[in-house]
C-alpha cells in the first residue's frame, strides 16, 4: 500500500540527505588513506623528474630502446616502463631485444651498478649518465 | 592558456546547449541554467576534441591549430545561439515546495565539500592520475598534441612496449583529444589541465543528474539525486583518476535526459541535441559504441517522421570521428577473440557467466559504504515516496533500453575476453558500474513520486488532475 504520510516522506528525505553527506565523508576518508599510503602510486611523478634531462638530448620524434634491471616477473616492471614512457612522450619506448635495436636507448635502473656493462650486454655504449638511474645509450658507441 | 581553452570550450558548449534545449526544462531557472551549463561541459569539449583531431591529422597541431579549433567551435556555438535560440517564457512557480528542502540543500552542500576535498587529496597525491591515465588517456593526448606525424603514435600498437593490456590503438579520443587541445594551446604538458578537465567532467555529471531531476520532476527529488550520487564511492573514487569512465557516464546520462525531454516535446532541435550527445558517447570509450547504437535506434523509433534526419545531423561529429579513427588505427585490441569459434568456446563456459555476474555484483556492493550505500538510499526513497502511476512508468520504460544494452554488452565482453578473466574483471568492473551509475540513479528517481506531492494543496475546483500533477502537486 502506498505511503501517504508526509512525516514519513520528510523523515526518509532527511535520512537520505544526511546519509548522502556521510557517504561523501566516507569516500573522502578512503581517498585520504589511499593517498597517504600511496602517493605517486605508479611512479609517474618521480619518472617525470628522473627522465627530464633526457628530453633535452633526444628529439620528440625519436624511438628509444628501453631496458631495465627490474625483472619482468617483478610487480614494478610494468609500472616502471609505463611511467618512463609517459615521462618521455611523445618519444616512444620499445623493449630492446634481438630484433628491435633502435639507434638510441635508455636504461632505467633501480639501483647503482655498472651501467656500461648493462648497456654492452644489449649492444649499446654509454652516452650519458643522466642521474637517478637513468642512462642514455647509443648503439655501437662501446 | 590551457585552462582558458577548457573554459572557452564549455562556453561554446553552453551556447549550443542553450540554443538546442531552451524552453525544454521546466522548474526553477537555476536548475535549467545548471542543466544547460552541464550539457555544455559535454558538448563543447567534445566538439573541440573532434575538431582538434582533424587539425592533428592535417599535421597542424600546435598553439595556432588548437586556438583555431576552439575559436571555430565558439563561433559556431555563438552563431547558432544567436540565430536559433527561441524566446522562452518563464516557468510558472511551483505551487508549494518541500518544507525541508533547506535541510537537503545543507546536506548536499556538505557532501559537495567532501567530494571536492576528496578530489583535492587524490589529485595532490597523484597529479599524473592513476594507471590508465598515465598509460592511455594522458599519454595519447601527448602524442596528439605534439604536432607533425606524431599523432599516429596515439593510434598505433607500438606504444605500450608489448605489455599485456597496454595497447589500445582503437580507443576513441574524446578525452585525449580535448587534453591535447588544451596542451597544444598551452605549449606544454601542464598537469593542471588533466586535473581540471577531470573535475569538470565529474562535476558535469553530478550537476546534470540533480538539476535535470529538479527540472523534470521536482527540486527536492533533484537534491535527493545529488545526495545519492554523493554517497556513491564508485563515483567519488573515479573523479580524480583522470580516466574516461566518468566522462562516459556523463554522456550516457546526458543522452538519456535529452531522450526523455525530446520525446515529450518533439522539436527538431531537441532531436539534434539527442544525436549530439549520443554521437559523442561513442567518441569516449568503446563501451559507448553499443550505447550509441541503442540510443540512436531508440531515438529514431521515438522521434516523429523524418526525425532521424535531425538525429543524424547531431550524431555526425562523434560518429564520423569514431569511424575515421577506427579506419586509421593500426593494430587490434588484445582482449577480443580472433575467431568466432574461440568466442563461442568461451561463451559456452558456464563458469565465466557466474564469474562475470559475481564481478558485477561485487562492484555494485562496493559502490558505497554499507550504511550509506546508494542502493539502500534509493530503496528508502522508493518505499517512502512510492512509484508514479503505472501509465507514467510505462511511458518511460524505453529510456532503460540504451543503458540495458550497454550493460549487456559490457557483460558480454567479459564472457569472450581473451585476457585472464579474474584480472579483467578486477581491473575494470567498478569503472563499468561508474559509467552506468548516474543514469541508473536518474532512471530510478524519475519513476518515483516527488516529496512535494505530499505537501501540495489539493487540486482547485474545476482544475483537472493532470494539470495539478504537471505543477508537481499531489492529486487524490
Amino acid at each position: 500500500m502506498a505511503n501517504t504520510n508526509p512525516t514519513i516522506v520528510t523523515a526518509a528525505a532527511l535520512v537520505v540527505g544526511v546519509l548522502g553527506a556521510f557517504g561523501a565523508l566516507n569516500s573522502y576518508n578512503v581517498s585520504n588513506n589511499y593517498s597517504e599510503q600511496f602517493p605517486d602510486a605508479y611512479g609517474g611523478g618521480v619518472a617525470q623528474v628522473r627522465f627530464a634531462p633526457l628530453l633535452e638530448r633526444v628529439p620528440p620524434a625519436a624511438t628509444l630502446g628501453y631496458f631495465t634491471d627490474i625483472q619482468p616477473s617483478q610487480k614494478a616492471y610494468e609500472s616502471a616502463f609505463l611511467a618512463a614512457q609517459y615521462a618521455v612522450a611523445p618519444r616512444v619506448l620499445v623493449m630492446v631485444d634481438a630484433k628491435t635495436r633502435p639507434e638510441w636507448a635508455v636504461g632505467n635502473f633501480s639501483r647503482p651498478q655498472d651501467f656500461a656493462a648493462a648497456g654492452a650486454a644489449h649492444g649499446y655504449g654509454t652516452t650519458a649518465d643522466l642521474g637517478n638511474g637513468v642512462v642514455l645509450f647509443h648503439r655501437g658507441a662501446q | 592558456m590551457g585552462i582558458a581553452v577548457v573554459v572557452l570550450s564549455i562556453v561554446a558548449g553552453w551556447f549550443l546547449a542553450r540554443a538546442l534545449t531552451a524552453g525544454a526544462w521546466a522548474g526553477p531557472r537555476w536548475a535549467s541554467l545548471l542543466v544547460e551549463v552541464s550539457l555544455g561541459a559535454l558538448i563543447g569539449p567534445g566538439l573541440a576534441s573532434v575538431l582538434f583531431f582533424v587539425v592533428a591529422v592535417a599535421g597542424a597541431a600546435g598553439r595556432g591549430g588548437a586556438l583555431a579549433a576552439v575559436a571555430l567551435v565558439l563561433a559556431v556555438g555563438a552563431g547558432v545561439w544567436w540565430k536559433f535560440t527561441p524566446a522562452v517564457e518563464a516557468a510558472p512557480p511551483a505551487s508549494k515546495g518541500f518544507p525541508w528542502a533547506w535541510a537537503l540543500w545543507i546536506c548536499v552542500g556538505v557532501g559537495l565539500v567532501f567530494l571536492v576535498m576528496d578530489f583535492q587529496t587524490a589529485s595532490s597525491a597523484n597529479p599524473s592520475g592513476e594507471w590508465d591515465a598515465m598509460s592511455i588517456w594522458n599519454l595519447r593526448a601527448r602524442y596528439v598534441a605534439s604536432g607533425g606525424e606524431l599523432w599516429h603514435r596515439a593510434l598505433s600498437s607500438e606504444i605500450g612496449g608489448n605489455l599485456g593490456g597496454a595497447q589500445h590503438p582503437g580507443y576513441p579520443l574524446f578525452l585525449s583529444g580535448f587534453l591535447a587541445t588544451a596542451w597544444s594551446a598551452e605549449g606544454a604538458f601542464d598537469q593542471v589541465v588533466p586535473i581540471s578537465v577531470s573535475l569538470v567532467f565529474a562535476m558535469g555529471a553530478l550537476i546534470l543528474l540533480g538539476a535535470s531531476v529538479a527540472c523534470r520532476k521536482s527540486v527536492a527529488l533533484g537534491l535527493l539525486a545529488w545526495s545519492v550520487l554523493l554517497a556513491s564511492e564508485v563515483f567519488a573514487s573515479q573523479a580524480a583518476v583522470q580516466y574516461s569512465d566518468l566522462l562516459q557516464g556523463f554522456a550516457f546520462l546526458a543522452t538519456v535526459v535529452l531522450l526523455d525531454v525530446a520525446a515529450d516535446r518533439e522539436e527538431p532541435r531537441l532531436w539534434i541535441a539527442v544525436g549530439l550527445a549520443a554521437g559523442l558517447a561513442c567518441w569516449i570509450k568503446n563501451e559507448g559504441i553499443p550505447f550509441t547504437i541503442a540510443a540512436l535506434a531508440v531515438a529514431a523509433w521515438k522521434s516523429p517522421k523524418r526525425g532521424w534526419v535531425w538525429i543524424a545531423l547531431g550524431a555526425a561529429p562523434g560518429l564520423v570521428a569514431l569511424a575515421a579513427l577506427k579506419l586509421m588505427a593500426q593494430g587490434r585490441e588484445g582482449v577480443f577473440p580472433e575467431t568466432v569459434g574461440e568466442a563461442v568456446q568461451k561463451i559456452a563456459g558456464a563458469g565465466r557467466w557466474w564469474q562475470a555476474a559475481l564481478g558485477f555484483g561485487k562492484a555494485v556492493y562496493d559502490a558505497g559504504n554499507p550504511w550509506t550505500h546508494p542502493v539502500v538510499l534509493l530503496v528508502v526513497l522508493a518505499m517512502a515516496l512510492g512509484w508514479v502511476p503505472a501509465a507514467e512508468r510505462r511511458a518511460r520504460w524505453w529510456l532503460w533500453i540504451p543503458v540495458a544494452v550497454t550493460a549487456a554488452a559490457e557483460y558480454g565482453l567479459y564472457l569472450v575476453t581473451t585476457a585472464d578473466l579474474d584480472w579483467h574483471i578486477s581491473t575494470s568492473v567498478s569503472r563499468l558500474v561508474a559509467q552506468l551509475w548516474p543514469s541508473l540513479i536518474w532512471l530510478v528517481l524519475v519513476m518515483l513520486r516527488t516529496p512535494e506531492e505530499f505537501f501540495a494543496a489539493p487540486a482547485a475546483v474545476g482544475e483537472s488532475k493532470p494539470a495539478a500533477r504537471k505543477q508537481g502537486r499531489r492529486v487524490h
